[in-house]
């Protein structure tokens, strides 16, 4: 079987999540076990939230057996980042990191407790090199270190996934990076239906998410990690986008516009993008998150 | 008798910047290995911490709380001006929890993806 994916090219995020759904529908429809061709070969351009979602879906094709064969960009600019980011496997630990700082890979990192001091260190350096990457160690290091701690939180205290995924890119000409997050987990809803909280959709469980219901009842401290995120992400100097795909629903924020929506396809887990524009000014980001 | 006191240095048990909930773990394996740790004054020591999440200190406020109800003492030492700052946020949002409204109705991605 072979699988032609299609990449779009360009900034807007839409766009992107629309092709991303023809990308899910169609390695969705892979049930052989051999001969399994990925066409790449038109792929002229890659962002995170278009690349990673693919590069977890490959992995776990591979990981229940499936022959996975990838016809590679003819584009050599591309090929080679791919390449870089070490298309599709990821890398999972400190060490690698470590041997090649110059650049962030894709990361999988394990969803177990033998692996969280792993995982903390990892969190950590990817903070730094992102950090790095910007010039902006100096004015947004906890800003950037509470977004990442949400968002992966989120996935190891909610998701059930195996592994959490992870993909930056920094755009230096736009001024802007992107942080890409997802799991193969249960999604928002599945978490709500395991505690048997109902909801009416995907989108809805989204929202009630935002609004910051918890699935850990009765405890309070507990449903801020999206809102406040959100708040950081799109109304500090950040002045970011905000973007939240769950099994059928999505949800986008930046300062001008407000978005809940239904998706075409189905994203078993969460995806989140963080957009963020790089400031040279200190951010304060616990005013944001009260 | 003097109480005996243990000093548990963060950075070096996990790293400089914590941010997960399960991060806590180690912590609470050391002071409860403890043999008689009842008898100790517990000091969690943030020197070189430069960051703990939300989610982190909601776990160590937890703990603190479980070890005084037990009579047992965790003091927080060499913490910087964020990390006490973070600290207080989530022990006033343990208290109450404010609530937020988000108005917007759902819509087909094919009829929004144009937007944005």
């Amino acid at each position: 079987m072979i699988i032609k994916l299609k990449f779009e090219q360009g900034d807007p995020i839409g766009p992107t999540i629309l092709n991303l759904c023809d990308n899910i529908d169609q390695l969705s429809k892979i049930n052989n076990k051999k001969n399994n061709i990925i066409d790449l070969s038109e792929m002229r351009w890659i962002s995170p939230l278009s690349i990673l979602p693919v590069a977890s879906l490959l992995f776990e094709l591979q990981a229940k057996g499936g022959e996975l064969s990838v016809i590679k960009p003819n584009n050599l600019n591309t090929k080679s980042y791919l390449r870089t980011i070490k298309f599709f496997e990821g890398a999972h630990t400190i060490d690698y990191l470590e041997r090649h700082r110059s650049y962030i890979p894709i990361v999988s990192l394990p969803n177990k407790p033998t692996e969280v001091k792993n995982r903390e260190q990892v969190e950590a350096y990817l903070k730094d090199i992102l950090l790095e990457k910007i010039n902006c160690k100096r004015n947004l290091s906890n800003t950037v270190g509470y977004a990442l701690a949400e968002m992966f939180g989120n996935i190891w205290e909610h998701s059930k996934t195996k592994y959490g995924w992870f993909l930056a890119q920094y755009y230096k000409s736009k001024n802007y990076v992107d942080i890409c997050f997802l799991d193969n987990g249960i999604s928002i809803r599945g978490s709500y239906t395991r505690k048997e909280i109902k909801t009416t959709s995907d989108a809805g469980a989204i929202k009630l998410a935002l609004k910051g219901k918890s699935t850990k009842v009765p405890e309070i401290e507990r449903g801020y990690g999206l809102w406040t995120t959100r708040r950081l992400i799109t109304e500090s100097l950040l002045k970011g986008e905000f973007l939240i795909l769950s099994g059928r629903g999505g949800y986008y924020k930046s300062r001008e516009k407000e978005l809940l929506f239904n998706l075409k396809c189905y994203w078993k887990g969460t995806i989140v993008l963080l957009r963020i524009n790089r400031t040279k000014r200190k951010i304060d980001y616990t005013r944001y998150i009260e | 008798m003097k109480q005996k006191i243990m000093k548990i240095k963060l950075s070096r048990l996990i790293t400089k910047s914590i941010s997960s909930r399960q991060a806590i773990q180690p912590v609470r394996d050391k002071i409860f290995a403890l043999p008689k740790h009842k008898d100790f004054l517990i000091e969690l020591d943030f020197t070189d911490i430069d960051f703990i999440s939300r989610s982190f200190a909601d776990e160590i406020l937890k703990l603190k709380e479980k070890m005084e109800n037990k009579k047992m003492c965790l003091k927080f030492i060499n913490k910087n001006s964020e990390i006490n700052r973070m600290l207080k946020i989530v022990s006033s949002q343990r208290m109450s929890k404010k609530s937020r409204k988000i108005d917007i109705s759902v819509r087909d991605l094919e009829t929004v993806a144009y937007l944005f």
